[in-house]
């Protein structure tokens, strides 16, 4: 009989220790009714964690119910979000500064990706070889974007003024055909655009990257009455998003195909590198807005103001409950 | 399998275990040794970008040489750490990569940035530059938050790394103890169970069992030792068989034999155990007669014919004596022969019960009971009872002398006394009783209190009889008047009480009456003496009162005409007529002040408010304010010991201070005036004291100086006109208090005044 005790107390002790040295994780409760949210956000690589989401069935099983809204564009959601048609948007931090901090209701939830893919694309034969040669071209560009923005800072950096070379607006699709056709010497673009166009030219095309080492961000947008009615919707939203930013770190291939087959794409592998996939809530993206926001500011037609504290545009309490650790404002 | 082999088996796989969960514990702590060496390399390369974030921002906002020449020289460190073999092994290698690019994106940055500031001073376009500032500051945030995460990634690693090291100690620990606990349960099967079981079959064969033996059937070396065992067991059994049938002969010859001896025993214990109960039944009863005898409160004992006594109970000899074989005459009365005249010993002659009184050799008297006792030879005792009778014969004397002293008193007293029954019936009553009344003792019998009673002051003792009868009071006391038998009315004083029986129940009533007319006609005209000293006291006041108000209006005339002719007339008539024109005048003035004086006295009575709760500080505070001029003029110094809040009239109190300050000041030596208020409690009453450092009064003055106008001075010397001590004093008395002075002539006055605790009405 000792012995059989000995057995027991010691097999036991052994499960108390092993359990002492597992390291609980918080995890938000998926309990309760469903719930539904409205979210425009748009059909690019760009929303990946959101399309995974939602291929892996991640929001049904947070017992969430998602009005999926497409937009062509980041600023024509963040416009339907703050006339309060959507709970959620979807649009790059440029857009945001541009068009969403006029609103003192305006919140940033969390990055969602972020991404250097904006490119200039050149045409060698009219003796482009280096960003300087730039001089007294043609840069085919989508005016009011951070494309724009990034032209400004590369002629900076090569030191050059925007007189010096000659800005046409054109959309993405335009510049890649004008590009091609010579109507213009170069395009500042993003992807896929920027692939298309350097597949176009072939032999002829030089590239540059784009955005000086700076990352742009593609983020998920609210606006303060929503958190005030769903606060616990967005924090299951969120730990949803998590599941599929863990999915897509573990099973980058997979999470490719899914991709092209939720986009009706091919060849996403090519860009996918560009970009990385994950929540947060950093000091680096507060301070580009701010650079932005003061480019904008002091751009022709509008009045230099002060420039607001980004920071109480920054709802970080549904990602705080969710991923705490990813939250690197005070630094 | 044997147990030898069982031991090498077990060893080997110990051996092998050990080895096992050495190399592991080894690999995985170099493993986890590593990644605090890539901990620290990252740590590093984040306190590297940071350094660089605040040299450049250093940089940017102060143009220092200095400071960039720093940032240079960190910058070089920090790729030489980016390309170290160390991180190069990380597995987070995106994150490596994501920050290599961003620092390669600082270092294409830094040259304009810095050929930016260097020319500062050129006027370069103020937004260019701004752009620039904050892309650099954007950049190397990047670089530090890039840092950050691998740093974090790493830490992550080596922890995750730690942990799994820390899961695999328990797993080994708990191995380790699973196969001690194996090997300790096959060596308790293989060989303590064995054992146990062999120690179990030599107690069993030590307690003479044969037949079972050990069971156990391995093939080991304990198996043998088993079997060797059971084989030795059962030759041992076969003699032990043959030596039990000898031994069960022998034990039934012991056993009838011992059964003989028991029965013969037990009957001798039985008769013991009787006998016993006998004799402590006769002990016991012995005991009871002998305690009763002790415990009697009178004495017994038992007397021989050759005078000795051989019993006495503890009474006797508490009282007398402890025989001690003596004979009574000896110890008794300490004679040497028998007593001449023993009436004890007269039994010894009867042979009857002999009752006789005897006053013994301690003075107390016996009521004694003498009988013939026979022992069981038929000897002859005298059994002798004594009882003490001296308390009771004394309690009848004394009641029998009570008796004749009471009777005296009823009798020959100067009080009446009479006993009347509950029904108002008079039971007894004593020669002064019936002198009062003018009734004789036969007379009175048949009469009740009723009859005698005046009609006023019958109701009164009705009511004054049922509250005794209550016992709401022990006694009553009632001045009455009686109706003699010849009809006149006579007062008496009655005090009547309960007398009651045994058991409480009143009897009748007890009454001492005596005669008070004489006090009654003296209480009569002293109540008439006092009502005429009120009324002509009454009458005083009024006079005094009238005469000083009335008086005041034909002076005032007086006064006026001679002050008109002194001023119309003067130089007119000759000297002697101013001379006499101006002492008019003065008297006049004076009478005037006189009357006025007088007044006040007299308002002191007739004025007067009604005592109430005044606190004497206050008071005094007022007096002073009021004489401030008199005390700024003198410069006298007035103060104060804390004083009590009394119950007083408040203005005339204050008319008390304000009379004795002044007369301080007013009597004055060359210095200045020093004044000192007190107040002590004595039993129920304040005593203030006002003490002076004036030119003070001669002891032979000092009966008079509280009478009204009595002056020790001339008017030349100091003014006023006597009044003021005469009105303190009535202030005083008027609040039943005491007013005196003490002085030594030329050194000062005290002046004392009491005012009761609680106050009474003035």
């Amino acid at each position: 009989v000792k012995i059989r005790i000995l057995l027991a107390a010691s097999f036991v002790a052994g499960l108390v220790l092993l359990t002492a040295c597992d390291s609980p994780k918080s995890k938000v409760s998926s309990d309760g009714p469903v719930e539904t949210l409205t979210l425009g956000t748009s059909a690019i690589v760009l929303s990946s964690l959101i399309w995974v989401a939602k291929a892996k069935g991640y929001f049904v099983e947070q017992h969430l119910d998602i009005d999926f809204r497409l937009y062509e564009s980041g600023h024509l959601a963040i416009r339907d979000l703050l006339a309060g048609k959507l709970d959620l948007a979807t649009a790059t931090e440029f857009s945001a500064v541009r068009n969403g901090l006029e609103r003192a209701d305006f919140r940033i939830i969390s990055i969602l990706t972020q991404t250097q893919d904006q490119q200039l694309v050149a045409r060698k034969d009219r003796g482009i070889t280096k960003l300087s040669d730039l001089r007294n071209k043609r840069v085919g560009l989508v005016q009011n974007t951070s494309s724009e923005y990034y032209l400004h800072l590369l002629l900076i950096l090569e030191k050059m003024k925007s007189e010096d070379i000659q800005v046409v607006d054109l959309l993405p699709l335009e510049q890649v055909t004008a590009l091609t056709k010579g109507d213009i010497d170069a395009v500042m673009v993003w992807e896929p655009f920027a692939t298309m166009a350097k597949q176009e030219l072939g032999s002829n095309a030089v590239s540059w990257e784009g955005q000086s080492g700076q990352d742009e961000y593609w983020l998920l947008l609210t606006t303060a009455g929503v958190i005030e009615k769903k606060s616990r919707t967005l924090r299951r939203f969120l730990a949803a998003l998590t599941k599929a930013e863990d999915f897509i770190k573990n099973n980058e291939i997979e999470a490719i195909g899914l991709m092209e087959k939720q986009l009706e794409r091919r060849n996403l592998a090519a860009v996918w590198r560009n970009n990385r996939f994950g929540l947060g809530l950093h000091r680096p993206l507060i301070l580009k807005m701010e650079a932005e926001l003061e480019w904008v500011k002091s751009g022709p037609g509008t009045g230099q103001s002060d420039i607001p504290d980004l920071n109480d545009f920054v709802y970080s309490g549904a990602l705080n409950s969710v991923e705490p650790t990813k939250i690197k404002l005070l630094h | 399998m044997t147990i030898e082999r069982r031991i090498q088996i077990t060893t080997v796989v110990l051996v092998l275990f050990v080895l096992a969960a050495i190399s592991t514990l080894f690999w995985s702590s170099r493993q986890v040794e590593h990644g605090i060496k890539r901990v620290e390399t990252t740590s590093q390369v984040v306190r590297g970008a940071f350094m660089l974030k605040t040299l450049m921002d250093d940089y940017l906002d102060h143009g220092s040489e200095r400071v960039l020449r720093q940032w240079d020289k960190l910058n070089k460190t920090l790729g030489q750490l980016l390309d170290y073999e160390v991180i190069s092994e990380s597995i987070e290698r995106p994150l490596l990569e994501d920050l290599k690019k961003v620092y390669r994106s600082v270092n294409y940055l830094y040259p304009r940035v810095a050929e930016m500031r260097a020319s500062i001073d050129q006027n370069q376009d103020l937004k260019t530059k701004k752009m620039l500032t904050n892309l650099m500051s954007l950049q190397l945030e990047q670089l530090v938050i890039a840092a950050n995460n691998l740093s974090e990634a790493t830490q992550l690693l080596t922890l995750n790394r730690r942990y799994f090291v820390q899961q695999l100690i328990v797993a080994l620990g708990i191995s380790a103890v699973l196969i001690i606990l194996i090997n300790i349960y096959l060596i308790r099967k293989s060989v303590v169970r064995p054992l146990k079981l062999l120690s179990i079959g030599v107690d069993r064969i030590g307690t003479g069992n044969f037949d079972r033996v050990t069971e156990i059937r391995s093939d080991d070396e304990v198996g043998k030792l088993s079997q060797a065992f059971d084989t030795m067991v059962a030759r041992l059994g076969e003699r032990d068989t043959a030596l039990t049938k000898a031994r069960d002969e022998l034990e039934l010859r012991v056993e009838e034999r011992t059964a003989e001896l028991t029965l013969a025993n037990e009957r001798l214990i039985l008769e013991i155990e009787e006998r016993k109960r006998a004799e402590e039944g006769i002990t016991a009863e012995r005991q009871r007669l002998y305690d009763v005898l002790e415990t009697l409160p009178v004495y017994v004992c038992l007397l021989d014919s050759d005078y000795r006594m051989p019993f006495a109970n503890r009474y006797f000899r508490e009282t007398f004596a402890e025989p001690l074989g003596r004979r009574c005459h000896d110890f008794l009365f300490n004679l040497t022969v028998p007593c001449e005249i023993c009436e004890t010993y007269t039994v010894m002659k009867t042979r009857e019960p002999h009752h006789w009184y005897w006053t013994g050799p301690n003075g107390r008297n016996y009521d004694i009971y003498d009988f013939p006792f026979f022992e069981a030879d038929g000897s002859m005792l005298i059994l002798e009872m004594g009882i003490d009778i001296t308390d009771r014969r004394r309690a009848e004397q004394d009641l029998r002398e009570s008796e004749e002293r009471f009777r005296g008193i009823f009798e020959q007293g100067q009080l009446g006394v009479e006993i009347l029954g509950l029904n108002g019936q008079f039971e007894m009553t004593n020669p002064m009783f019936q002198q009062l009344l003018g009734y004789s003792q036969g007379e009175v019998a048949k009469l009740t209190f009723e009859d005698v009673t005046h009609p006023d002051d019958l109701e009164t003792e009705y009511e004054l009889n049922q509250r005794l009868l209550r016992e709401e009071m022990p006694y009553f006391e009632l001045d009455k008047r009686y109706i003699r038998k010849d009809g006149r009315v006579t007062w008496a004083n009655l005090t009547k009480s309960l007398l009651r029986d045994q058991d409480g129940t009143p009897t009748s009533f007890l009454s001492m009456i005596q005669d008070i007319n004489e006090r009654k006609k003296m209480e009569e005209l002293l109540r008439r003496r006092a009502e005429e000293l009120a009324r002509s006291n009454e009458d005083l006041q009024q006079f005094a009162y009238v005469a000083s108000h009335d008086l005041q209006e034909p002076l005032r005339n007086v006064a006026s005409c001679l002050q008109l002719l002194e001023k119309k007339y003067k130089n007119n008539l000759d000297a002697k007529a101013d001379q006499l024109i101006h002492y008019a005048v003065e008297s006049s003035v004076r009478m005037k002040a006189l009357i006025q004086d007088l007044l006040a006295y007299s308002r002191v009575v007739t004025k007067g408010s009604p005592p109430q709760r005044v606190d004497c500080e206050q008071i005094l505070d007022q007096t002073v304010k009021n004489l401030r001029s008199a005390i700024s003029e003198s410069g006298a110094v007035i103060i104060h010991d804390p004083l009590p809040t009394v119950l007083a009239d408040d203005a005339q109190l204050s008319q008390v201070f304000q009379n004795l300050i002044g007369n301080g000041i007013k009597f004055r030596r060359e210095e200045h005036p020093q004044i000192h208020v007190s107040a002590v409690k004595n039993n129920k009453e304040w005593i203030f004291s006002v003490k002076d450092n004036g030119i003070g009064i001669e002891s032979r003055h000092l009966h008079r100086i509280f009478m009204i106008f009595q002056r020790l001075h001339k008017r030349s010397q100091y003014g006023g006109t006597g009044i003021g001590l005469a009105i303190v004093k009535k202030v005083v008395e008027r609040h039943h208090g005491r007013v005196w002075a003490e002085s030594q002539f030329g050194n000062g006055t005290t002046f004392y005044f009491t005012i009761p605790e609680k106050g009474t009405r003035t």
